[in-house]
């Protein structure tokens, strides 16, 4: 049976966070989307959320500055932002949610 | 596209095109023809995201926590327009797109930029030229020798301008500009750091744009503010929407605007110029119709009136209710005025009556330069709506009678009750996205009583009673060498205000120049004897505290909303500052810390804003209510109908129409116009974002004019393509805007357009509003020159 999208979600954002509790839940549920492919991008995860986009650019910049994930491209009319995990941020991931 | 963070390509560049972004169909679209990695089967997110930004608290059970919460919101630097969904517009609207990526750009002016480029050579650079460098990045300080800026510490800079301060004779000779920008914070902040200094010199940009509206709101309704809230332009039955163009300015607007008209209710614009975005919208929320390049009127009835002929537009339109009124009483029906209204809340109503009764029509066409029709239409328009609301911006409040114009506006608008309930009142559109906030806060050259003595309870310092300069008073006083030092919290002054070669000069003669910057623009360079550049934070950056907590600011929109907002973006350079750091740090080297502790409010934003719920009436419980979603409204007494005037009733003005109007004026004089300064689409003020303005059709360039076609084909016959442009005040001042392109543009003959801030050369300092002080930028009589001639 297929799980739950959310409770997937909401699960490895939850695993994230207790190993980095310093993240907000938004940043660690970034990262949690990356393990889940649920999107590359700011912009697509802010839909996917139903969240403004503001609010996920945000969450992206804490990740760069705790060097967990890092900008690798940006539309600069719509600041659409890709993103990938770094080797910290993967070794996180593999951590929380291997 | 996507472009490498930190390639060209992804500077804001592509953005100055002002292509709207086609929203989306689902989660997973990037651009058209392509995908993120995204997965489908995520559907049911939607409802953990908001969850995600409530708290830190453990997810488990989040499904029967869900609920809407989103502290720390975004408010977008784009404008002041109200926003709905408060943190979410900024992707959906041209200017919040634009002042974001401007912001965000991957460029940077670093001290080897100034290293490899004198300010005399970046004098020769264009207003577009210089921004397009990038982000400042460390604080500067002018070296005359080298005629460089050098780098220094925020130590030196902050020591040096508390002692050239306090070297001064009088804290009065010291102008403290505040740019519309500013979060209340900072603005806060700034004005207690003024006051305790010892002055009211206050210089803001309010008083270039929305004075007007000010004084005359306060006189005719108690507050100098709008009454109405976003909500209303969903019940409002008639909407007028006058000198002002949404399209370029707020487009935010439009979209109310194009709902109100979708339900039915009737748009009147008045705008002597054509602007097309007030005519037909295409809505970038709505997927199909931007896919298909499709749009939906906006504007039920469209006039074009002179330039400064408003006044004899809303004359004529209570002359025509008047008539209305006259023919429903002799008929037996009930009076079309909310008769009880005017009794019971106003005061004035039959010196106003009597004096609109008096009034030609022939004097009113002439001036207004409408047909009768036109007039009465307008007026059928208001007649028919239960629910009006006027909103207004630069197009009435900056002529010599704008304060005049608002006064009959709301004349109008009271007369069937129009203010104080849904659906109906005045707003003035205000530009930047705090200027409204910042006069809430203090920033004012002429305080109320009750804040300086709330700041001499708090603070325990004698704060300075006697009235300060507004931006045409802090010119004259560094032009005659009264005022000595400028301070500018943001803004370019030197390109902003009316005769501005003159106030470089001005600048330039000052001992001490401070300027508190995100980008190089031209004031930075006319320093003073003594001058810093400054680097701050930008609204859209992350702004943390000694201990790494996240800070946000606060603003209040044009619909006295007030809001959070904290960064989004990763500081431009870690040498930046917050302006309340840059501000905190220049009082303390000044005033010293022994009544205010600058460092600690400096550290935690809170505490300015419990200061600020002490001193200033409608802030109480602020901390808490700015971190609800969309904020709060500061309480608006004559959105209640409690009037806070003399009378203490909404008053009528029965003022005369002006003799005449520079219009008018011109009409009467050989080769003689009067020019009007504006936008164009890809500006945001003095901040040139690219050198297009789709809507009017112009690309890669700026020195243009628009005319109207038969005064075109006239000019051209007479001078050529090329023309200068010489102002004609009667002042001894020799202005000339040189080397401009003629567009043909529908707007009324005799009439001449372009850009500000090129064009503010024009525009005379010895030249403003009654009763505002506001420069009469929409009408300066000029004259033209062949560019060949003056070339020879």
């Amino acid at each position: 049976m297929r799980p739950d999208p959310e409770e997937a979600f909401l699960a490895a954002t939850e695993a994230l966070g207790r190993l980095r509790p310093d993240l907000s839940p938004l940043a660690a549920g970034l990262l949690a989307g990356l393990h889940l492919r649920i999107a590359t991008d700011t912009r697509a995860l802010a839909r996917a959320l139903a969240l403004a986009h503001a609010h996920v650019l945000r969450a992206l910049s804490e990740l760069e500055e705790a060097g967990l994930a890092a900008a690798t491209g940006r539309d600069a009319r719509t600041q659409r932002t890709r993103y990938a995990a770094s080797p910290e941020g993967r070794s996180l991931i593999e951590a929380a949610l291997a | 596209m996507d472009h490498p963070v930190g390639s060209p390509q992804s500077a804001a560049g592509r953005a100055d095109r002002g292509q709207v972004e086609p929203a989306e169909a689902g989660p997973v679209r990037v651009e058209a023809g392509k995908r993120s990695s995204a997965a489908g089967g995520w559907g049911a997110l939607k409802s953990c995201g908001k969850h995600l930004l409530g708290s830190r608290a453990p997810l488990s059970g989040a499904r029967a926590m869900l609920k809407a919460n989103q502290p720390d919101g975004f408010d977008c630097p784009g404008c002041a327009w109200g926003d709905p969904e408060h943190g979410s517009s900024f992707e959906f609207c041209e200017n919040g797109v634009k002042a974001v990526s401007w912001e965000a750009t991957d460029k940077r002016t670093p001290p080897a930029f100034f290293a490899a480029h004198s300010v005399t050579e970046l004098r020769g650079w264009s207003d577009h030229a210089l921004e397009g460098q990038g982000r400042l990045t460390h604080p500067m300080r002018y070296d005359a020798a080298s005629d460089r800026y050098l780098a220094v510490t925020w130590e030196e800079a902050f020591a040096e301008i508390g002692a050239t301060l306090r070297s001064l004779d009088h804290p009065d000779q010291a102008e403290f500009y505040t740019s519309g920008r500013a979060s209340n914070e900072a603005a806060y902040l700034y004005q207690l750091f003024a006051r305790h200094f010892g002055t009211n010199n206050f210089p803001d940009c309010s008083n270039m744009c929305h004075e007007a509206s000010g004084v005359a709101l306060q006189a005719a309704i108690g507050v100098g503010k709008g009454t109405v809230l976003l909500e209303d332009f969903e019940k409002a039955d008639a909407i007028f929407v006058v000198g002002q163009n949404p399209g370029t300015n707020h487009p935010r607007m439009l979209g109310d605007l194009r709902r109100a008209a979708q339900r039915g209710a009737r748009v009147v614009v008045l705008n002597p110029v054509r602007e097309r975005g007030l005519e037909r919208f295409a809505d970038p929320q709505n997927t199909v119709e931007m896919l298909r390049g499709a749009s939906a009127p906006v504007a039920s009835h469209y006039y074009q009136p002179r330039l400064g002929g408003d006044m004899a537009v809303f004359r004529g339109i209570a002359k025509a209710i008047f008539a209305a009124d006259d023919a429903a009483l002799r008929e037996g029906r009930p009076s079309v005025l909310d008769r009880a209204f005017l009794a019971r809340h106003t005061a004035g109503y039959e010196a106003y009556r009597a004096l609109v009764e008096a009034t030609e029509w022939e004097t009113i066409l002439d001036q207004s330069g409408l047909a009768r029709a036109e007039i009465e239409t307008a007026a059928e328009v208001y007649l028919g709506a239960e629910r009006a609301i006027c909103t207004w911006a630069m197009g009435v409040t900056q002529h010599r009678h704008s304060v005049a114009t608002i006064r009959e506006m709301a004349n109008v608008m009271f007369l069937r009750g129009h203010i104080g309930r849904p659906g109906a009142g005045l707003c003035p559109v205000r530009g930047h996205s705090n200027v409204q906030g910042d006069r809430t806060v203090g920033i004012n050259e002429r305080p109320p009583a009750a804040l300086l003595d709330a700041l001499e309870r708090t603070f325990g310092f004698a704060a300075p009673r006697r009235p300060g300069h507004n931006v045409v008073a802090a010119i004259n006083a560094m032009l005659d060498g009264s005022a000595k030092a400028f301070i500018g919290l943001g803004g370019n002054f030197a390109r902003a205000t009316p005769d501005s070669a003159r106030v470089a000069r001005a600048l330039a003669g000052c001992r001490l120049t401070v300027h508190i910057a995100t980008k190089l623009n031209h004031s930075h360079l006319v320093p003073g004897t003594v001058g810093y550049l400054l680097p701050c934070l930008g609204r859209t950056e992350i702004d943390r505290n000694k201990a790494g907590k996240t800070q946000i600011v606060t603003v209040e929109d044009s619909m006295s909303m007030v809001h959070g907002s904290g960064g989004i973006n990763k500081a431009a350079s870690k040498a930046l500052r917050s302006e309340i750091a840059i501000i905190a740090g220049m009082a303390a080297a000044t005033v010293g810390s022994d009544k205010v502790d600058w460092a600690g409010l400096s550290d935690d934003y809170d505490r300015i804003r419990t200061l600020i719920e002490r001193t200033i009436p409608g802030f109480t419980g602020y901390n808490v209510r700015v971190r609800r979603p969309r904020g709060f409204m500061l309480r608006n007494l004559a959105a209640e109908r409690v009037f806070e005037t003399e009378t203490g009733k909404a008053g009528f003005a029965a003022e005369a129409l002006p003799e005449l109007t520079e219009h008018q004026q011109a009409r009467r004089a050989p080769d003689t116009f009067v020019l009007q300064t504006f936008r164009s689409h890809d500006q945001y003020n003095t901040t040139i974002y690219g050198l297009d303005d789709r809507y009017r059709g112009v690309y890669g360039e700026r020195r243009v004019l628009f005319a109207h076609p038969d005064d075109l084909a006239e000019i051209r016959a007479r001078l050529g393509g090329r023309v200068d442009i010489v102002g004609l005040h009667q002042d001894g001042v020799v202005r000339v805007a040189e080397d401009f392109r003629l567009v043909p543009f529908e707007m009324p003959r005799g009439s001449l357009a372009g850009y500000y801030p090129e064009l503010n050369v024009l525009v005379p300092l010895s030249s403003f509003g009654k009763g505002s002080d506001t420069p009469t930028s929409k009408s300066v009589l000029v004259t033209l020159r062949a560019r060949a001639v003056a070339a020879a």
